[in-house]
């Protein structure tokens, strides 16, 4: 699974359809660019729980700036996936 | 077209607090009055909170225009005033004169917030300036993604959400300024004295009485009972969620506002800087942001172990910050002794 594309896709489902691909790629790796809402940020942690049959740790969420940079969200979603297999 | 100087304010969780501050903020030398506030906190005392469905959380009287009488020159207007006039121009008319307008309003009529053509809403509108070209007010609020920012709706909007606000309201508008003079000193004892009522629970309004509605309440830290039953009630699906959400907002803007005062109080050496303070209370400021965010969680995947940690996580903080507070009230009352 390309999980940087999943990520994509869950925020333009987040947000309704209001924020799209290309919107998504013009802000490259920042995603606080992006202006999501708290209540669109949330929808979009559930979403990706959903999908990846994971549980994001809330205090990750800040600790590791999830919510603002696609890459550290990409990493941390690999990371536990990978744990989930060796696991 | 006008507009009156506005100031996006630091604390913004509900608009009867957000708007007088949007004023208020705009003006220098307002710090020592706002750092002298928002400490004590009340709340709808049991059987209210059981009877309403959810806790009616607040920052202590600051419900009403009123409430800011010490900083905002507060005018209230009934409706006799504008009954056999164009309102929107009594509106423009009264922004000419620098005064910005805090009216009550039914949100159904007014486009971008959660209520529009959804749900007849009495509430809180500010409207700072008017576009005649256009016949648009600029207005604050939470727009519909209930985000607090500025916006413009036409005339028609305002009028007629005032007009048709409930009849038996009869002091649907206000007219606000800032005062010319702020009160410029900070009263370490006053401070000390709210910070002590807040730890003890007791209510405040039987030494500083007020405009604001002050029967079946409860203060302090006790608040945190009243929160921990409002989320019992969401568990039971028999409590607004949204009104717990924007209690937890408020929980989080009044951890804020302490280390800001903290770091005012120490900048302007009424008390000692201490950074060890000041990385405890950020922490409960941590926790409650956490609270906040499961309880969004909860919105979307009503997974009740979400509340049943908060529940947890509430009364850990509840207890961390009893005893910062004694810690500090310690400290700065030495302060006071050496004022004196």
């Amino acid at each position: 699974m390309n999980i940087e594309m999943t990520v994509k896709e869950i925020i333009v489902q987040a947000t309704d359809g209001v924020v799209v691909l290309e919107k998504i790629e013009a802000v490259g790796d920042n995603l606080g660019d992006l202006g999501l809402s708290s209540l669109v940020q949330v929808r979009l942690i559930v979403l990706l729980e959903e999908k990846f049959d994971l549980e994001v740790d809330v205090e990750m969420i800040e600790e590791l700036r999830l919510l603002n940079s696609l890459s550290s969200l990409v990493k941390y979603l690999s990371d536990e996936l990978s744990n989930q297999v060796v696991g | 077209m006008k507009t009156l100087p506005i100031q996006f304010p630091e604390i913004y969780g509900r608009m009867y607090y957000s708007f007088p501050l949007t004023v208020i903020s705009a003006c220098g030398q307002y710090e020592d009055w706002f750092y002298s506030n928002f400490i004590q906190l009340q709340c709808s005392d049991r059987s209210t909170t059981s009877l309403n469905g959810y806790a009616d959380f607040r920052f202590f009287n600051t419900s009403s225009p009123l409430c800011y009488e010490e900083v905002l020159d507060v005018e209230h207007c009934t409706r006799d005033a504008y009954t056999h006039e164009n309102l929107a121009e009594f509106i423009v008319r009264n922004i000419d004169l620098g005064k910005y307008v805090y009216a009550y309003v039914d949100k159904f009529y007014v486009s971008d917030n959660p209520f529009t053509r959804q749900r007849h809403y009495l509430q809180e509108t500010f409207v700072y300036g008017y576009d005649h070209s256009q016949s648009m007010f600029h207005i604050m609020g939470f727009n519909k993604d209930r985000i607090f920012s500025a916006s413009k709706v036409p005339y028609s909007e305002i009028t007629k959400g005032i007009r048709e606000a409930e009849t038996d309201y009869s002091q649907p508008l206000y007219f606000i300024q800032a005062k010319e003079g702020f009160p410029d000193q900070i009263d370490l004892h006053e401070i000390c004295d709210l910070l002590k009522d807040y730890l003890d629970s007791r209510n405040t309004y039987e030494r500083r009485p007020s405009a604001a509605q002050s029967d079946h309440l409860v203060f302090g830290i006790s608040v945190y009972e009243m929160i921990e039953l409002s989320l019992r009630m969401v568990m039971e699906d028999s409590s607004f969620i949204v009104s717990n959400i924007a209690t937890m907002h408020i929980l989080w803007e009044h951890k804020k506002m302490m280390v800001w005062r903290i770091e005012y109080l120490a900048k302007k050496q009424r008390i000692p800087s201490n950074t060890e303070l000041i990385r405890e209370y950020r922490a409960l400021i941590r926790s409650v942001d956490f609270f906040r965010f499961k309880l969004m969680k909860y919105e979307v995947n009503r997974d009740r172990r979400l509340l049943e940690q908060i529940i947890d996580d509430m009364k850990v903080v509840k207890s961390k910050e009893e005893a910062l507070l004694e810690r500090s009230l310690k400290e700065w009352g030495m302060m006071i002794g050496k004022d004196q």
